[in-house]
């Protein structure tokens, strides 16, 4: 199974332009953007949007990344001493995220659920947070 | 017109994208013409709170009521720590009013008796009738029988409401040298660690306040079933003179009068008695024909979307299900979210994800400073067709500590609010 999640991962960073192009047919009915109008976007907003297609070709993401609330509060917003982790950028997060996971202090309860995902899993879960709204749920 | 093109943030790509709701890439409900689906959840709790919840943060396309027989729901999580005077129940106490009021989700007050799944509609106790696209049940579990087991006598304070209070005003009325008893049925049971953390807390309150007596633990089980390193130092060095831990000791009879328990091994004699019965899905459950796994006891389910393997359009998430997970607040609330994904898919003509994860993670005070805890995660495994402990997922912290304690703390009241607010 975690074979299927990392060469579907890679695999779709190759092909990053076409799942691009994929995605914008399927919303054209709704929303007339060409893909070219892409082209127009700052070079910022173009590597987002590449960044959120990850994410959305992975469409599991949505259930796996929300296993982090239970303690990180919903979106990421955390009400308590337990990190936010809403409003990072996805390098931040999968860096914090990889440290945890090689960091073996025996106290420590997110090395044990860092170690459970593959570093591709831990990639798009960074990247859907990444894309979350950035103002607090309530 | 470029301009206008070029002024489009990257807020607006999300939300045209529809990820500006964090909705990633699962379709808007389509449901054309027809009347807007409705998902109803009955109860309330770690399970049914999330998933209500959790539905409406995902898609404003839908219908969701939550059926709660109580008005306001009584955490069991952090609860035994009323028995040491560490938290009140008040602390503990939780409304449903963030779920309407930033999420929508409509209440209804009510039990829901009977579930006419051919023409998908709930009854009520008072007969009122609710029709649903979709319905999930979270209704927690229910006891077994214990011969002469009267519990207004003899509490079990394993469910969420105040039985807790009582169970405080007995142990304090413990005299000095006085006992008390508590009896863990055989797995699976609500919350592994949770007998034993009361078992410690009650010690705590005993040692801290130079009762002597004993504190007796009666397990079903044949040893400490999970953290067995923290559980087994606190009972042999922290509350030495204090815990009698007794394993492969079943409850067969109980003199609810006299306070005697009657096990397959000796008869054992207590000032009170805390008699956790075996347990298995919640009424509705079982009296709706859903308790259909091996033992018949829970709820068999398929792990992707939680639907029953008996009857469709029904879900069961949380203690009430079979999957074989651990019975226990912090992944009812991972489960939930796993439905409600799943739901809303399902609802939009899609399949559920393949590729689920669960996550157990849990706080347990040992004294009235110090906690350990223990966590594992699980994922889908396609050829058992079952949730799998991911190997080296599972762990405990080393010892108690002080650090521990304040972060249990923080951990429940993160889940807290992931699930009630
Ligand atoms: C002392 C103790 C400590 C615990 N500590 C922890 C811990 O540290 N970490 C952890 O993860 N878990 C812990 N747990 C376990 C946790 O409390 C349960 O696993 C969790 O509550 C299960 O959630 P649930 O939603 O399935 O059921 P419940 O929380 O029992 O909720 C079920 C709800 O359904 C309602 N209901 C039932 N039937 C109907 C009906 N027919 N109509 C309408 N409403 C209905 C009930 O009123 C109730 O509100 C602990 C439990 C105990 C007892």
């Amino acid at each position: 199974m975690k074979n299927i999640i990392e060469s579907s991962f890679f695999g779709v960073k190759k092909q990053l332009l076409f799942v691009l192009f994929l995605s914008f047919c399927a919303i054209e009915g709704q929303f007339p953007i060409a893909n070219a109008q892409i082209q127009l976007l700052p070079l910022a907003s173009r590597t987002d949007l590449l960044r959120t297609n990850i994410a959305l070709s992975l469409n599991g993401v949505r259930s796996v990344a929300s296993q982090c609330f239970q303690c990180h509060g919903t979106n990421g917003h955390s009400k308590t001493g337990i990190p936010t982790l809403n409003g990072l950028s996805d390098e931040t997060l999968i860096q914090l995220i990889s440290a945890r996971k090689t960091n073996n202090d025996a106290d420590d309860l997110m090395h044990k659920q860092a170690g459970a995902y593959t570093n591709a899993e831990i990639a798009v879960i960074a990247s859907y947070i990444s894309s979350l709204p950035k103002e607090a749920s309530e | 017109m470029s301009n206008k093109k070029q002024g489009l943030s990257r807020r607006h790509f999300l939300q045209l994208m529809g990820l500006g709701a964090g909705i990633a890439a699962v379709p808007i409900i389509t449901k054309a013409a027809q009347s807007r689906p409705h998902i109803i959840v009955v109860g309330g709790g770690f399970a049914g709170a999330t998933a209500a919840k959790y539905l409406r943060h995902w898609s404003k396309d839908v219908d969701v009521t939550l059926i709660e027989a109580n008005a306001s729901y009584q955490s069991p999580i952090l609860s035994n720590l009323i028995l040491n005077g560490q938290r009140s129940l008040k602390q503990l106490n939780f409304s449903y009013d963030k779920l309407v009021k930033n999420y929508g989700v409509k209440i209804v007050q009510g039990n829901v008796k009977k579930i006419h799944s051919g023409k998908k509609f709930v009854e009520l106790e008072e007969g009122k009738k609710l029709s649903y696209d979709r319905l999930i049940l979270a209704p927690g579990i229910q006891f077994m029988d214990i011969k002469g087991l009267d519990r207004k006598k003899v509490l079990h304070a394993w469910l969420p409401n105040n039985e807790i209070l009582q169970l405080k005003k007995q142990v304090l009325s413990i005299k000095k040298e006085g006992v008390f008893l508590i009896s863990i049925p055989k797995k699976p049971y609500r919350c592994p660690p949770g007998p034993y953390e009361r078992a410690c807390v009650v010690a705590d309150y005993f040692k801290r306040n130079k009762l002597g007596g004993k504190v007796i633990v009666l397990d079903a089980n044949a040893k400490v079933t999970v953290n067995a390193n923290n559980f087994m130092r606190a009972f042999y060095e922290t509350y030495k003179d204090i815990v009698e831990y007794i394993p492969q000791a079943s409850v067969e009879e109980v003199d609810s009068d006299k306070g005697v328990v009657v096990t397959d091994v000796e008869d054992y004699r207590a000032d009170v008695l805390n008699i956790i019965p075996p347990h298995q899905a919640g009424a509705l459950i079982h009296d709706n024909g859903l308790a259909n796994d091996k033992s018949k006891r829970w709820a068999a389910v398929d792990p992707l979307s939680y639907e029953s393997t008996e009857t469709p359009y029904i879900h069961i998430i949380g203690d009430s299900q079979g999957t074989g997970q651990p019975k226990a607040g912090h992944i009812a609330n991972s489960e939930a979210k796993i439905c409600a994904d799943a739901v809303l898919r399902l609802l939009s003509g899609n399949s559920p994800y393949y590729f689920p994860r669960t996550n157990s993670a849990c706080y347990t005070p040992i004294t009235n400073k110090t906690a350990t805890w223990i966590t594992s995660t699980y994922a889908y495994d396609l050829t058992s067709n079952k949730m799998k402990l991911i190997k080296g997922s599972n762990g405990t912290s080393k010892k108690p500590t002080e650090a521990n304690y304040q972060r249990m703390y923080d951990w429940a009241n993160s889940l807290f609010g992931d699930t009630f607010s």
